[in-house]
């Protein structure tokens, strides 16, 4: 583990009130008078508890776990997309973070890939000479060729996803927050995936990333951390992680 | 030490109230008297108006707007406080035979003052709660190097700095809108400029040879008003959804959230500026107005309503957010509320008592600027002026406030 830490994870909890009938809708709160049965209750779920984590400058950490286990929480409170209930998400001073949780974000299939490039980067932050700069190779990248001045609509979805993940790939963000990301195009365009984030991390950028493909993490991260029922359970070299989340999803593999 | 939630609910926000209150009530006697006369009858009048004031406070007091619990439910409280008070009020008035210097339209008015007066003071110091709430942890646990992820929410002119920033995603979403509407129609974007050509033609038909207004140039004076009516409930019910509509956007990104309802306004205000580009010419050419310096009061009054505007959106998206029937209040009060402004009657047809006092319709102020300056060509008078400053003003501040204390949970809510 890494002496200065870029980002700290203190004692995280989260919790989401999930609400029967909507607490603050006129409906609910009249028909509430008449009968029990149209009153709001609310219903507690933690997807986190106290939760600590730290990732140092460099660091590759991949978070595993089964399906609602809290690891996609615990990385968009990471973000900043979601507020911890209790404990607190410390980031290093002027860290630019990139933040890629879904793919294509703000894609829309009436306008053509071109406008789409410009729309989803200017969703990350980036200028509009900002996304100039990168656009030929964003186009290059993500394979689609003369189809860029089509609407997104004539896309088939794998293209759709490789101009959502060639855009994504071009930020020049110091820690990437990935979320996921790797079930795109096929094998051949998988195989790219990984390699632009292990040239990633030749530069000395940190990346924190959320997948359930062990042979991903196997070859990006050299950390993992396991979590499951909202706590971590693991956090250490990669290999023992993986085996211990193949326990925890009972699917080791054979050797 | 007191912080400023205690501030915001015991016996200081009572007599904060209170001053709302007579604030209120002493720029709706002004509205209803004129400055000569306001100070006389409001003397007069001075045991009943201090009982009123009494009485609101005393009504939003047991509406629970002082008290600890259901904080969260305060605009409502306040809602309550502010209509019982009114009634109160009114009821006073008229059972002590409405004497000299009791004013039951002035009291009509003061009561939605003190409504917005005492939204603007809450908001604000709510604002200033989790300011100070954020700096607290950033002092306990931040250090030097390290920061807590989302310790600068709160802040405006943080939130305006991030706006600035992301400028290029406001213009790209407006342009968005902007390309979806008109794709795929042979006219494209000369529909925007066709429509109040083709307004200006049917207005004239059905208002000069079938209704035959008695107003002259009636079509000119309509469509000033109803053209800048349009843009504002354009904007207000876009906005209700600028939140509520944008699951996607904020569960993955990390974006300014106040770019959100910023781009429904620029994308209302955008389609205004289309239709008063074609339509004003073509007016002041077919009736021959001439142009006149005052006609650059124009952009004055268009950035003071773009800012109320701006500031109703922020806070009608936020309370879409937490409250989903303001989507339906709001379509309704566009409704009531397009009566209740001069766009299809001149402001002298309200009965005298009345006039005045109707510029605290929200739009009223500025829709009658720019009746003054193109149709009447008199210069606005000090009344629309304050008016429309208090409320381009108040409503940002107050809607900027509103919209930056909810911001961090909005994913909790869609």
């Amino acid at each position: 583990m890494n002496a200065r830490p870029l980002i700290v994870v203190e004692q995280v909890s989260k919790r989401f009130v999930i609400h029967h009938n909507r607490p603050n809708a006129l409906k609910t709160r009249v028909m509430g008078l008449v009968h029990k049965r149209y009153r709001s209750h609310a219903e507690e779920f933690w997807a986190l508890r106290d939760v600590s984590l730290q990732v140092g400058r460099g660091e590759s950490v991949g978070l595993v776990g089964r399906n609602g286990s809290g690891k996609s929480t615990l990385l968009k409170m990471m973000a900043g997309i979601h507020k911890p209930t209790s404990g607190r998400v410390l980031v290093q001073r002027n860290t630019t973070i990139g933040t890629m949780i879904e793919l294509g974000v703000g894609f829309h299939s009436e306008l053509t890939g071109r406008e789409n490039v410009f729309l989803n980067g200017s969703v990350y932050g980036l200028t509009r000479r900002q996304v100039e700069r990168i656009y030929d190779q964003v186009v290059d990248y993500s394979e689609i060729g003369r189809f860029i001045d089509e609407p997104l609509k004539n896309y088939s979805s794998g293209m759709v996803m490789r101009l959502g993940f060639a855009v994504a790939a071009h930020l020049d963000a110091e820690v990437l927050l990935l979320d996921e990301i790797f079930a795109v195009g096929d094998e051949a365009f998988q195989a790219k995936c990984r390699k632009t984030m292990l040239g990633f991390l030749d530069k000395g950028r940190t990346i924190v990333f959320v997948s359930h493909s062990a042979s991903v993490v196997e070859e990006v991260c050299n950390r993992v951390c396991v979590v499951s029922g909202g706590q971590k359970v693991f956090d250490g070299p990669t290999k023992e992680g993986l085996a211990l989340y193949h326990d925890l999803t009972g699917t080791r593999e054979l050797p | 030490m007191t912080s400023p939630s205690q501030f915001r609910l015991g016996w200081r926000a009572v007599l904060a109230d209170s001053v709302s209150a007579a604030l209120a009530m002493a720029l709706a006697y002004l509205l209803r008297f004129g400055v000569g006369e306001a100070w006389h009858y409001a003397g007069v009048g001075r045991l009943t108006l201090v009982l009123v004031i009494a009485v609101q406070v005393v009504a939003a007091g047991a509406a629970g707007l002082y008290s600890l619990r259901g904080q969260m439910m305060w605009p409502i409280r306040l809602a309550a406080g502010v209509l019982v008070g009114m009634l109160a009020g009114v009821l006073l008035a008229t059972w002590t035979g409405a004497g000299e210097g009791v004013s039951r339209q002035a009291l009509a008015g003061q009561a939605g003052l003190f409504g917005l007066v005492a939204v603007i003071w809450r908001s604000f110091v709510g604002l200033k709660v989790r300011q100070h709430q954020a700096r607290e942890i950033s002092r306990q646990f931040g250090g030097q190097a390290l920061v807590v992820q989302g310790a600068d929410v709160g802040s405006m002119a943080g939130a305006l700095t991030r706006t600035w920033q992301y400028r290029h995603l406001l213009g790209n979403l407006v342009m968005k809108d902007l390309k979806l509407k008109y794709q795929r129609s042979v006219l494209g974007f000369a529909w925007s400029l066709l429509n109040p050509l083709i307004m200006i033609g049917v207005y004239t038909v059905a208002f000069t040879y079938v209704l035959k207004v008695q107003t002259p140039r009636f079509v000119f004076f309509l469509l000033i008003g109803l053209l800048s009516w349009t843009f504002f409930a354009g904007a207000a019910s876009s906005a209700t959804e600028a939140v509520t509509g944008s699951g996607s956007f904020l569960k993955s990104v990390v974006f300014p959230r106040v770019v959100l309802p910023f781009a429904t306004v620029l994308f209302a205000l955008v389609q205004y500026l289309l239709t008063i580009l074609v339509f004003l010419p073509v007016m002041l050419v077919l009736y021959q107005v001439p142009l006149e310096p005052r006609m650059l009061l124009f952009p004055v009054f268009l950035v003071l309503q773009v800012l109320f505007i701006a500031g109703l959106a922020l806070a009608l998206s936020t309370s879409a957010a937490v409250f989903r029937d303001m989507k339906h209040l709001v379509e309704v009060g566009i409704g009531i509320g397009f009566w209740a402004t001069p766009i299809l009657y001149e402001p002298t047809m309200v009965p005298e008592q009345f006039r005045q006092l109707m510029l605290l319709g929200p739009m009223t102020p500025f829709i009658r600027a720019y009746q003054d300056i193109f149709y009447y060509g008199v210069m606005p008078e000090l009344a629309i002026w304050v008016v429309a400053t208090v409320y381009a003003a108040g409503m940002f501040i107050s809607g900027l406030s509103i919209f930056l204390a909810y911001e961090d949970r909005f994913t909790e809510f869609v």
